[in-house]
C-alpha cells in the first residue's frame, strides 16, 4: 500500500449568507478528535446518540471485498472528488485529466436559495464543465444549475426526466435550453466513458414521477477506485440496484438521501461494502439527517464516516489505486492514505453485523426528548407526543399502543434498531 | 404570496416562496388535505413564519404545464450523450 504525501488543502469559504455554519464546527466534539487525525470515528450526532464507540478507527477499514479486476497500472493522473459543503443540500465535483484534456463533472448543484456551489466552482478556477448530472429535480439538488450553466460553458446536462413545477426547476431548464449543452436522461445499464473515467448507470430504468426514488444513481470507476452516488434514492431502489446484476461494490459511497433512514439498506451497504461513506447534510438541520440508525450501521460495519455537516467540504484524491481524504477543517486534515478495494484487506474481522447495533447509540423510548424520538422510523411529531404520553414501556413492542403503529411498523422500528428501552 | 411544495423530508413538508427567496418547513399533518409535491399555496406572513390560506389549483396547473413545455423543448434539443461507451 503506498502512502500519498499529505497535502495541504485550502478551501476558501465564501460567505454565502449561512457561512456561520463553519464557525460552529469549532464546538463539535468531532473537531477535537480530528486534531488527532481520528476523524470519522465518532458519531457526528454525539449530542443525541451519546456515541462512545471507537471501533471505526481510521486504520481499521473493513472493506470486505476485493476487486476481481487485475491491477491496471495505467499511470493515471490524479482524480479529485470534492463533496462540497452545500448546507442541507448536495453537490459533488469531480476533476481529473489525461494527456490531452482536463475534465470537470458535477453531480448535483446545491440548494436553490444559496450560492455556495457557484462560489466553490469559482474558487477552483474552472473554465468549463464537461457534464452536470442532477440526480433529481428537488430544489436542494437542482438548486444552482441555472446559475452554473449560465456561468460555465457546459458540454452536457443529464436529468432524471422527472419534473418539478418550481421556478427554480424552470429557470434551470431555460438556462440549459439557451446553452449549447447536450441533454440526456440516463437509464439503468447505460455506460459512458469521459476520458479515463467510466460511468455506469444503476438507476432509474424508467421514471414515473417519484422524484427522490428515481434519482440518477451512478458508479464512477477510475482505475481501480470506485465512487457511488445515489442521490435521494431509497431502500427499495437500492435493492433494485443490487438486482441489476451490475457489480455495485465501491470504495467510497455517498450515503443516500443525506444519510436519512429512507436509504442505506443493510443489504445495500453489504453489497457496496465501501471503506468510506460520506453524506451531505447541513449542521443542525431540521430533518434529523443523518439518521442515528444509519450512522450506527455504517460505523458498526467498520466503515469510515464523513459528513459535510461536521467535516465541511471533503476531498478524496486518487491515482486509481490508492486514495487519500482531506477535509477543510482549519485548512487541513490528512488521515492516512488507503488502498482501494483491490488491495488485500487485513481487517475483515472488524466488520460487525448490521443487526448488532451499538446499544450506546440507541434512543431510549422511556427517556428521550420529543425531538429525539422522531429519529425513529414512523415516529413524527404527533406520534412522538403519543409516545411520550404513553410511557413507560417494558419493550419496544409497547409502541403498538401508539395510534398508527401496527405490527408491520413495529417490525420496521425493530429492524432499524435505534429504539430501545433503558434498564 | 405563493408557495410551492417542493418535497417532503420525513414528516415535514418544504415549501418554497420563490418570489422572496425564502422557504419554510411545516409538519405534513398541517397541510391542507389533497396537498402533494408541486401543490401551489396562497400564503400570508404570520409572525416569523407563514400561514397557508388555500391551495391554488390554477397556479399549480399553469406551473406544471410550463415545466412540461420546457422539458419537451429540452428533449427536442439533443440527440443524447456523446460520452456513450463505444
Amino acid at each position: 500500500m503506498r502512502l500519498f504525501l499529505s497535502m495541504i488543502l485550502s478551501v476558501l469559504l465564501v460567505a454565502c449568507g449561512q457561512g456561520a455554519e463553519q464557525e460552529t464546527l469549532q464546538d463539535n466534539p468531532l473537531h477535537e478528535a480530528e486534531k488527532h487525525t481520528e476523524i470519522a470515528t465518532e458519531s457526528e450526532n454525539e449530542k443525541t446518540t451519546d456515541e462512545a464507540d471507537s471501533s471505526a478507527v481510521a486504520d481499521s477499514s473493513s472493506s470486505k471485498q476485493t476487486s476481481e479486476e487485475p491491477s491496471s497500472n495505467t499511470n493515471l493522473n490524479e482524480l479529485k472528488v470534492h463533496y462540497i459543503d452545500a448546507g442541507q443540500a448536495n453537490a459533488a465535483l469531480l476533476q481529473y485529466s489525461d494527456q490531452q484534456n482536463s475534465y470537470t463533472i458535477l453531480y448535483d448543484t446545491g440548494d436553490w436559495n444559496r450560492n455556495d456551489v457557484v462560489n466553490y466552482l469559482a474558487d477552483q478556477n474552472i473554465s468549463s464543465i464537461d457534464l452536470i448530472i442532477v440526480s433529481h429535480p428537488d430544489a436542494d439538488h437542482i438548486g444552482q444549475l441555472g446559475e452554473i450553466v449560465r456561468t460555465y460553458d457546459t458540454g452536457e446536462v443529464w436529468l432524471s426526466g422527472n419534473e418539478s413545477s418550481s421556478e427554480t426547476f424552470q429557470n434551470a431548464l431555460e438556462a440549459v435550453i439557451a446553452s449549447d449543452a447536450d441533454y440526456h436522461e440516463p437509464r439503468t445499464g447505460e455506460s459512458f466513458d469521459i476520458g479515463p473515467l467510466q460511468l455506469d448507470i444503476l438507476y432509474p430504468s424508467s421514471i414515473s414521477g417519484n422524484t427522490n426514488e428515481e434519482s440518477i444513481s451512478i458508479l464512477f470507476t477510475y482505475g481501480n477506485t470506485k465512487f457511488l452516488f445515489t442521490g435521494d434514492a431509497g431502500t427499495s431502489e437500492e435493492l433494485e440496484m443490487i438486482g441489476t446484476g451490475i457489480d455495485i461494490q465501491a470504495d467510497i459511497l455517498q450515503l443516500g438521501h443525506h444519510g436519512s433512514n429512507t436509504s442505506t439498506d443493510p443489504a445495500f451497504l453489504k453489497a457496496v461494502s465501501p471503506s468510506v461513506a460520506i453524506y451531505s447534510a447541513g449542521l443542525d438541520n431540521s430533518y434529523g439527517h443523518p439518521s442515528p440508525g444509519v450512522v450506527s450501521s455504517v460505523q458498526n460495519a467498520g466503515i469510515e464516516l464523513y459528513g459535510t455537516d461536521v467535516n465541511g467540504t471533503i476531498i478524496v484524491t486518487t491515482d486509481g489505486e490508492d486514495y487519500s481524504i482531506e477535509t477543510n477543517k482549519d485548512g487541513t486534515v490528512s488521515p492516512p492514505s488507503r488502498a482501494s478495494a483491490n488491495a488485500t484487506n487485513e481487517n475483515e474481522e472488524a466488520a460487525t453485523s448490521e443487526e448488532n447495533v451499538n446499544s450506546s447509540s440507541c434512543i431510549n423510548i422511556n427517556q428521550a426528548s420529543i425531538e429525539e424520538v422522531q429519529e425513529i422510523i414512523h415516529i413524527g411529531p404527533e406520534r412522538a407526543q403519543d409516545l411520550i404520553d404513553l410511557r413507560p414501556y417494558d419493550s419496544v413492542d409497547g409502541l403498538t399502543h401508539i395510534k398508527g403503529i401496527d405490527p408491520a411498523r413495529i417490525a420496521d422500528i425493530k429492524n432499524e434498531g435505534i429504539a430501545c428501552v433503558g434498564g | 404570496m405563493k408557495g410551492i411544495l417542493d418535497r417532503f423530508e420525513g414528516d415535514k413538508a418544504i415549501i418554497l416562496i420563490e418570489e422572496i427567496s425564502d422557504e419554510f418547513i411545516i409538519p405534513k399533518a398541517e397541510l391542507p388535505s389533497g396537498s402533494k409535491q408541486q401543490t401551489v399555496f396562497h400564503l400570508e406572513k404570520s409572525n416569523d413564519s407563514y400561514k397557508i390560506l388555500a391551495i391554488d389549483e390554477s397556479a399549480a396547473n399553469a406551473a406544471a404545464q410550463k415545466s412540461a413545455i420546457l422539458m419537451d423543448k429540452l428533449r427536442a434539443k439533443s440527440s443524447g450523450s456523446k460520452f456513450n461507451r463505444k
